[in-house]
């Protein structure tokens, strides 16, 4: 067919275009670089290429004792830096066959539970950033000031902490820390209700992110993820249900699920596990116990700063910790804790020495972004934005 | 923990004393002083560092009352480059690539341990210090350093952009 | 044998029996293969430990299969059963050199395409590079921080 100046005026068939996001990208998330191929603005497959981030941790590891490891931990999931710690502590706790005493337990969940908080909140203000909906990022980011405060009054740092030891925890939770935790949770909720009204029921919010990014519980299964993506595909699995671990079976707290399994579900689900946090810590803050944070076992865990200064025998095992570090018999396991990105796991292995033979970290935003692909197909490029902020994965995890 | 309202080190420690002409040592003064009250950064965060660099240019500690209103996501828009996290082998012709996009007058903060020395990754994995690939103005320490340490980082390099200065310099 | 420290049962299978066990574990109703992971033990002959972790969601079941692959000896691929062994897979390869049978794409996924070696050997060095901690005053100048009298730290 031709016009009227003799052109042809059908196109001929054309193939797709390569289209390279990333790794440096403002909507990446980090650095991942996500090779799109179009058709026009229809997205016909996407190929995430990782290894952007890769810092050889896990190999880092094996050349610290099990105890310097742990500040090793803070850096792999680092919006969430305590669900590392508490996770690899598990393990070797495991492996000790030891478990910390009550009051460190407690406060573990409560720190833990504080971080979620602020994990949630950055994924509340860089998902609205990268739909353009830019004072939800200054609100987040200032309710996330108020966490970093309490982890600054609890332990110095205000990110990673690493506030936790083999056998406890390194120091007592201040009577500052625990009344600033209450008044930040009696103010936090207000707040919510507030970006709530500017998110929830939007228009252009739900436009942009309802039946987006959908994916169907038996594919979420089939790549292995967990967490609230899987949770928002219909699927109520969450660690602190499924394989409890410190004091949850003594909270009273719902998994929430949805089942669009599309974006919107998944803002929904965190939206609400914010709320749910907040439960988990007033429970907490109410019902702490008084006691030891440290377990007395000095083969595993420093003794006190008191004992050392007047027992020759604490000094001697402080130092023996400290220098070569605890050795546990040899042997592997495997804890995993709920982090704000789903199951995140450490498997140990120990092999008689004072340094592990293994330790391999189970993130599990590795398996949300093989997901990605089948979820991003068909859809348009402006809408792969939003399922990537959606899914709420960090590279430092799947990269490690 | 109070953070000195002087500049580290101050703008006057920077001049080379040379004779310059009056009329353009004015014109290369006001330069300096327009480029060094108004550096976009490029969003180059990495890892952890990039989370505080998102603190800073939120709410709360503002980087764009310093004059970085915007931070730039195309190289070619961005005369500042803060390095925020930790460098790959993988990510590091990434990194020279778009520091190579950079128009003149360019300058580079390695923010944290990590981008100034490898930090706590002194293994295969890592380029032990972006200043192997890209020369550095202003080293900060820190893992990672508070938002306010990397306000004072960039304060310490306007005031070297506002002498026409450029040297390595560490912020402890 | 190794010492299971966490209680979940674990089966310790022949590389040939791979398949087979993860097509038994799928239809005994383990959706989730939570992970999949190796570890390196260069003194045995089979150096190599492939360690499998699936998940039932009925009854919170977990089963571990252990693996003892020697270096070079080929092991099939379960991806064909669960799509999510795709990447395990593919890092398994990359960081210890692992072949996997029948993967679909068995390349490089967190080094560089050009990497030589596996990097979580144990026989692959750390890496990085000498510090001399000694070096100060040779290339920066150092200036500490200076704060006003009265100002809390």
């Amino acid at each position: 067919m031709t016009g009227p100046t003799g052109a042809p005026t059908t196109l001929p068939p054309h193939e797709t275009m390569l289209l390279n996001m990333g790794p440096q990208h403002p909507s990446t998330h980090g650095v991942l670089r996500l090779m799109l191929e179009l058709d026009g603005e229809v997205v016909v497959d996407a190929h995430p290429d990782i290894g952007f981030l890769h810092t050889g941790i896990e190999k880092s590891c094996e050349y610290r004792t099990f105890h310097q490891a742990i500040t090793l931990t803070d850096r792999i999931d680092y919006l969430s830096p305590y669900s590392n710690n508490l996770a690899y502590v598990l393990a070797v706790e495991k492996l000790f066959g030891i478990t910390a005493p009550p009051r460190a337990r407690w406060l573990r969940v409560l720190i833990a539970e504080l971080n979620r908080i602020a994990s949630h909140l950055i994924w509340l203000g860089t998902m609205a950033i990268d739909l353009a909906a830019s004072s939800m990022l200054i609100y987040a980011f200032r309710e996330r000031e108020g966490v970093l405060a309490l982890m600054e009054e609890l332990s110095g740092v205000r990110m990673m902490t690493s506030f936790i030891r083999i056998g406890g925890l390194p120091a007592d939770a201040t009577a500052k820390f625990l009344e600033g935790t209450a008044r930040y949770l009696d103010e936090l909720p207000a707040h919510l209700l507030e970006y709530d009204d500017l998110l929830r029921e939007n228009p252009i919010f739900k436009a942009r992110m309802r039946g987006i990014g959908r994916i169907g519980a038996d594919a979420a299964l089939s790549y292995g993820m967990t967490g609230p993506n899987l949770r928002a595909s219909g699927i109520a699995y969450d660690v602190r249900r499924a394989v409890p671990y410190e004091i949850y079976p003594e909270l009273a707290f719902d998994v929430i699920t949805e089942t669009a399994g599309d974006a919107y579900a998944r803002y929904l689900v965190r939206r609400r596990e914010l709320d749910e946090s907040v439960r988990i810590c007033r429970q907490v803050l109410e019902r702490l116990p008084d006691g030891p944070i440290r377990i007395d076992d000095p083969h595993v865990a420093f003794p006190k700063r008191e004992l050392i200064h007047s027992s020759m025998e604490s000094l001697i095992h402080h130092y023996k910790l400290a220098t070569e570090g605890p050795i546990p018999p040899p042997g592997e396991a495997y804890g995993a804790v709920e982090s704000p990105r789903g199951e995140f796991g450490v498997h140990v292995v120990a092999n008689g020495t004072n340094l592990p033979q293994r330790v391999r970290f189970r993130a599990p935003s590795f398996a949300s972004l093989q997901a990605l692909p089948s979820m991003v197909r068909g859809g348009m490029v402006a809408d792969c934005i939003a399922t990537l902020a959606s899914i709420d994965f960090v590279l430092g995890e799947v990269d490690r | 923990m109070g953070v000195s309202r002087e500049p580290l080190i101050p703008r006057a420690a920077f001049d080379s004393g040379e004779d310059r002409s009056v009329v353009f040592s004015t014109i290369e003064k006001a330069a300096n002083w327009a480029r060094g009250s108004s550096l976009w950064p490029l969003t180059f965060g990495l890892a952890c560092c990039a989370i505080e660099m998102m603190s800073m240019s939120a709410a709360r500690f503002d980087i764009s009352r310093f004059g970085s209103e915007i931070f730039r996501a195309s190289p070619r828009q961005a005369d500042l480059m803060i390095v925020a996290g930790r460098v790959s082998q993988k990510m590091a012709p990434v990194l020279r690539q778009l520091y190579d996009q950079m128009p003149e007058p360019k300058w580079v903060i390695a923010m944290g341990a990590c981008a100034s020395c490898g930090g706590v990754y002194n293994n295969y994995a890592l380029v032990q210090g972006v200043d192997k690939i890209v020369p550095v103005d202003v080293f900060l320490a820190g893992c990672p350093p508070r938002p306010e340490a990397l306000l004072f980082a960039i304060i310490q390099l306007r005031e070297m952009v506002k002498a026409g200065a450029r040297r390595p310099i560490t912020v402890q | 044998m190794i010492r299971v420290a966490d209680g979940v049962p674990t089966a310790f299978v022949e590389p040939s029996e791979v398949h087979g066990t993860a097509e038994r574990a799928r239809a005994a109703g383990h959706e989730l293969l939570i992970d999949l992971t190796a570890f390196d033990t260069p003194e045995r002959a089979s150096r190599f430990d492939l360690v499998y972790l699936f998940h039932r969601l009925a009854d919170n079941a977990r089963v571990r299969v252990h693996v003892r692959v020697a270096d070079g000896a080929p092991i099939a691929t379960v991806s064909d059963v669960y799509p999510a062994a795709d990447w395990y897979e593919r890092e398994v390869y990359d960081l210890f050199g692992i072949p996997f049978r029948g993967h679909p794409d068995l390349r490089r996924i967190l080094m560089p395409d050009d990497w030589v070696g596996h990097p979580l050997r144990r026989d692959h060095p750390l890496g990085g590079e000498v510090v001399d901690y000694g070096g100060a005053g040779k290339r920066d100048t150092v200036v500490p921080l200076a704060f006003p009298e009265g100002t809390a730290r």
